[in-house]
């Protein structure tokens, strides 16, 4: 199983094998480069950003609890605190892709949570119980995922008041929870 | 309504965090909170995977192809504690060794010395045989009135370039009995240590730790429930310590 093989990649790594760490490289960069991409919005910033990410995940595969969660979910966190570290600390500025469409088109892509019908069994029990929530909450919530934007960013965007938009992430994650769980 | 961190449980916080969607100064806060509270941690990575497959949304990219040649430049091997037995030392037991692991000895005394006489003492002997570059050298002793009885012993912390710790045992270890000996980190004005893995009861064995701080700072030892301190933090009293001053 390919979960099960990014695991052992993972152990491997812990014990100082450097090919399997590559090998985990090879096998989620084009992930979470993507993630961290969208997230950043800059080439440079993004790659910055799975650079420490793979340095803390060297230095920590060590740490990783098979127990609580995938290999996959494991890094991509790593990744996407990095991406948020990074975006928090200097404004984004999306004028640097302009250049590049290609670019451009991946980070400006809405996303579209049908594609998550087509995946494993955890990513159609989130799009089930994302369609528990009203439609602006459930787009809320991916935008603030998937595009790192933070309580204020999305007030700012949604020309909403700041506690409403806490109030509404809370609930929705609130729901989410309870759906998952249940 | 408020805003404020306790009218939110761990669960909806670990929620935002993961989520993202916090300030610099709350994101501070929970990230030094996972490495204190197990069930905050463990909230925090039921998030990671429940949030997981939102990352499916976003189209893959390939990384630029100098990516992994900068990872992989940057790759070190992981520092690891090595305890290592010291015979020609244990067996001397010079009389300046024994005032230095008295445990009457306040920790500053026993720091100075250790900044002090170590390096000019062991120092010579431990480079001689290694031939290597500079290594720090310090002394850990038992802390005064942390040990239900006096503890003569202690060890001699070498501290390569590579973050690689030694540990040589010196004179009797108390080591309570049905508890682990945990040996932790703790930087000069940083708020908590990091563990650097448990100290084996047995000499040549080797743990993987973790990178140390860069400047000087202070080995510490606690005693923790088998397999150490579940929390990332010590949880049972720290009885010896040292201190490694910079190079």
């Amino acid at each position: 199983m390919a979960r099960a093989e990014s695991e052992q990649l993972l152990l491997a790594s812990a014990a100082g094998d450097v090919a399997a760490f590559r090998a985990l490289y090879d096998r989620h960069g084009g992930r979470l480069y993507g993630v961290a991409l969208r997230i950043t919005r800059q080439a440079a910033l993004a790659a910055d950003a799975v650079q420490e990410a793979f340095l803390q995940i060297w230095q920590n595969a060590g740490r990783f609890d098979p127990e609580r969660g995938g290999a996959e979910s494991w890094m991509l966190a790593m990744v996407r605190y990095r991406a948020l570290d990074i975006v928090r600390r200097a404004p984004r500025d999306t004028k640097s892709l302009d250049g590049d469409e290609g670019l451009r088109d991946e980070v400006e892509a809405i996303p579209d949570p049908a594609a998550l019908l087509n995946q494993n069994a955890d990513s159609r029990a989130l799009m089930r119980c994302l369609g528990t929530l009203p439609a602006d909450r459930r787009q809320l919530i991916i935008a603030a995922f998937v595009d790192g934007y933070s309580h204020s960013e999305l007030a700012d965007r949604l020309k909403t008041p700041l506690g409403t938009i806490k109030s509404w992430i809370r609930r929705s994650l609130d729901g989410l929870r309870l759906c998952l769980e249940g | 309504m408020s805003d404020t961190p306790d009218d939110d449980d761990i669960f909806t916080r670990a929620g935002q965090y993961v989520l993202g969607v916090l300030e610099p100064d709350e994101i501070a806060e929970l990230a030094l909170l996972v490495l204190r509270d197990r069930d905050f941690a463990e909230a925090v990575a039921a998030w990671e995977q429940r949030l997981a497959p939102l990352s499916r949304l976003v189209t893959d990219v390939a990384p630029p192809p100098a990516l992994w040649p900068r990872i992989e430049a940057a790759l070190r091997p992981r520092p690891r504690v090595r305890v290592q037995a010291m015979q020609a030392i244990s067996g001397l037991q010079p009389a300046w060794l024994r005032a230095l692991l008295r445990p009457a000895i306040p920790w500053a005394v026993a720091g100075v010395l250790a900044a002090v006489a170590i390096p000019l003492i062991v120092g010579p002997m431990i480079l001689a045989r290694d031939g290597a570059g500079s290594v720090r050298v310090a002394a850990i002793t038992a802390l005064a009135g942390t040990l239900a009885a006096p503890s003569q012993g202690g060890w001699i912390a070498k501290i390569h370039r590579d973050g690689t710790i030694d540990l040589a045992s010196i004179g009797t270890i108390a080591r309570p009995s049905g508890r682990d000996l945990e040996l932790w980190a703790l930087a000069d004005g940083a708020a908590a240590p990091v563990p650097l893995g448990l100290i084996p009861a047995t000499a040549g064995k080797s743990l993987p730790a973790q990178a140390l701080p860069k400047g000087a700072f202070k080995l510490l030892v606690s005693v923790e429930p088998t397999g150490g301190s579940a929390t990332g933090l010590p949880t049972g009293p720290v009885v010896y310590g040292g201190t490694v001053s910079t190079d």
